[in-house]
């Protein structure tokens, strides 16, 4: 047997010197290429998400049809004056096509399911989110909301319309309430104290035993008034939908702030760029227009190292467009992006 | 009784109330607007309009046909073309050429699959127009490092020059188990479109003129001399280069129209097979290449019926690329991503590059 190896081996050499000798850069290069290659399939789901099958791949799709996301101390806005400023978020994008990617720049291509996370709903954005988004609609009986918060409560100043067989003016209000969690995870506004025209209506009203609810109809998606309390459910937001568990909701002199948790745990892996301020898609396929970045690694920061990230994710293509990607020897992708769209 | 007082006054109340804002009217003439996620498809709609207007499958009186099958992963578009101005195209290395213009349409080994940029082997190039130009460095590190790199070759350390008209070729030839200097001046003709033809006008062995000798005694070289490797050969006293073998991969389909030695090297006119247009570019730059149309993959991104201009970093700069090394070169450059769904990546120049 040793004679018969030997024997190959000699005519292996003898064909190996008749033939090319491979440029050894060109080894090199190939040798690189097949160890990143690798590198780009491997699985790298966070912690916790392990369980999530594989589904085949290849050089369209990584397997993974959810895109595992993390920010940090970042400004995620929707469009407009809807923002939320994250301390920390843990959440999965599902495409609501199964097999489809995220599609970034189409919001209908997904939604955003939330593990973990700690956020604000800021005063100007529970405004904008009123008059822009809830009231938008005919024969409302709220208008021109504007709300302050701090720790100890909610005050909401609007106009309201009464309901029949009160006269149907639109009368300046104002309220204030207390901030909570109710069974039902949503954000609960108990209104406490209510003011007509400076004339307090609180107290006549509790002791007729009339609750705001026959005064004023609020009945939309995602924010129902019931009695006198506000029922505020993540339903509230415009495109793409919100899942999540809310663990906790309080109002702060910065808005009211929301936390979610559940017993799935999700750990990320470090981000390639050292930042107090950003985004990580770890894993999964994300669409930006003609692009797809497969198998995760994208990093956003803002393109100002001194400035938190703000992340438009309604106009997430243009504000890409304004800034710069690169594509570290890891091939890592890592947008920096302006704050403002240009 | 008491309750019924306390809802007077209720009523009262309301009742002062609607007395006072009478003048603010009960009508609610509010308009709505469109809802925000309206306004989005909008904006949708006009990258989308963006992007098809980009029309990138059309190239003058090139046009890409559509296949039926597309997908969110799939653009449908089978073939990508790729464009280059005034840039010097390395294989690997020094193994290269200078492109003055070229349009090639690169193929996958594997159809329907995306072209793999990061692994030259993959895919071929069929030059569809083009004029390069093979400097004497590059024409030397064809042969040292690529066409007689294999250990029974019977040449070794070549070095090539221009003189005039005439390429030069110094280096060593195996003869008789030694090895002699030699030195070979000669010019081209063209075979058949595809193999280039190296007349040996003069011939030098060990430092003395041959050339008379050979004429004299009408003496081929192949009868005193034995070149042969894969993409040369020595037939008569002319050597044989297969333009099919000539690079290592990618393989790169051109027919030559007409060649030249120049003071820049051999310069290569190129059959033209089909016309193209030249696409703008998203960029004002007059050194690039442009890969446009199909599908590709960059590293981890797959870019789509998109167009990736690659343009040097260094903006008065002549574009240097590498095949073989063009993932340092984006890694040590940037990208912007443009609305239209097109991509520029600013690289860092090959002569730059922290290896």
């Amino acid at each position: 047997m040793t004679g018969i190896r030997w024997f190959v081996c000699l005519i292996l050499l003898a064909l190996s010197h008749s033939a090319y000798t491979v440029s050894p850069e060109i080894n090199i290069q190939q040798r690189q290429f097949e160890f990143e290659r690798e590198n780009w399939n491997k699985v790298r789901l966070p912690k916790g998400l392990a369980s999530v099958p594989r589904k085949s791949h290849d050089l369209r799709h990584s397997g993974y049809s959810g895109v595992s996301m993390y920010a940090q101390n970042m400004l995620l806005n929707y469009t407009g004056g809807i923002e939320f400023d994250i301390a920390s978020l843990s959440a999965l994008l599902e495409p609501t096509q199964a097999g489809r990617p995220v599609e970034l720049n189409d919001i209908r291509t997904f939604s955003i399911d939330i593990v973990s996370g700690n956020l604000t709903l800021p005063e100007k954005t529970l405004e904008f989110l009123f008059n822009r988004h809830v009231l938008n609609y005919k024969e409302r009986s709220l208008r021109n909301v504007s709300i302050q918060t701090d720790a100890d409560g909610i005050y909401i100043d609007a106009e309201v319309r009464l309901n029949k067989p009160f006269p149907r003016q639109w009368l300046r209000a104002q309220m204030a309430g207390h901030v909570s969690l109710d069974q039902q995870q949503r954000i609960s506004i108990d209104i406490k104290q209510m003011k007509m025209l400076n004339m307090p209506l609180g107290k006549p009203m509790q002791m007729l035993d009339l609750s705001l609810d026959r005064f004023v109809t609020l009945d939309r998606p995602g924010v129902k008034l019931k009695g006198r309390q506000i029922k505020i459910d993540l339903g509230v937001l415009p495109p793409p939908r919100l899942n999540g568990r809310l663990s906790r909701a309080v109002s702060t002199a910065n808005g009211i702030n929301i936390q979610f948790s559940s017993p799935q745990g999700i750990i990320f892996d470090t981000p390639p760029i050292s930042s107090n301020s950003y985004m990580w898609l770890q894993s999964g396929d994300l669409r930006l227009s003609n692009m797809i970045i497969l198998n995760g690694h994208l990093q956003a920061l803002n393109v100002n190292p001194h400035e938190r990230l703000k992340f438009h994710l309604y106009s997430a293509i243009d504000q890409i467009a304004g800034g710069h990607v690169r594509i570290n020897a890891a091939s890592d992708v890592i947008a920096y992006l302006p704050s403002v769209i240009p | 009784m008491k309750m019924m007082s306390k809802l007077c006054v209720m009523l009262g109340v309301l009742t002062a109330l609607s007395g006072c804002l009478r003048s603010s009217g009960d009508q609610d003439d509010y308009q709505v607007l469109p809802s925000l996620y309206e306004l989005q498809q909008k904006k949708i709609e006009r990258i989308q309009a963006l992007n098809k207007s980009s029309n990138r499958h059309v190239n003058g009186e090139y046009v890409i046909p559509k296949r039926v099958h597309t997908s969110p992963t799939q653009s449908g578009y089978g073939e990508t073309l790729l464009f280059s101005r005034n840039a010097s195209v390395r294989i690997v290395g020094d193994i290269g050429f200078h492109v003055n213009h070229l349009v090639g349409r690169l193929t996958s080994d594997k159809s329907d699959q995306p072209l793999v940029l990061d692994n030259p082997q993959s895919f071929s190039i069929d030059v569809l127009q083009g004029d390069i130009t093979l400097s004497p460095k590059a024409v030397e590190a064809i042969l040292n490092e690529h066409i007689f790199n294999f250990l029974t070759s019977t040449l070794k350390q070549l070095r090539v020059s221009i003189e005039g008209d005439l390429l030069v070729m110094n280096g060593f030839v195996k003869r008789k188990g030694a090895w002699i200097p030699f030195t070979l001046k000669g010019s081209f003709s063209i075979k058949n479109g595809r193999f280039l033809v190296l007349h040996a006008k003069e011939v030098l062995m060990d430092g003395d003129s041959a050339t008379k000798l050979l004429r004299v005694a009408k003496i081929e070289l192949d009868e005193l001399l034995t070149i042969k490797a894969p993409g040369a050969e020595l037939k008569g006293s002319s050597i044989w280069l297969d333009t099919r073998k000539l690079l290592p991969p990618p393989q790169i389909n051109f027919l030559v129209n007409q060649v030249a030695v120049t003071p820049a090297g051999v310069n290569l006119k190129l059959k033209t097979l089909r016309k193209a247009a030249y696409p703008n570019l998203m960029v004002q730059r007059d050194s690039y290449i442009v890969i446009r149309s199909g599908d590709m993959r960059i590293m981890r991104l797959l870019t789509l019926n998109s167009e990736f201009n690659i343009v040097p970093r260094q903006a008065d700069e002549r574009l240097d690329f590498s095949f073989y090394d063009y993932r340092k070169q984006i890694s040590q450059g940037s990208l912007k991503l443009l609305k239209n769904g097109g991509a520029v990546a600013f690289v860092q120049n090959y002569k730059y590059l922290e290896k």
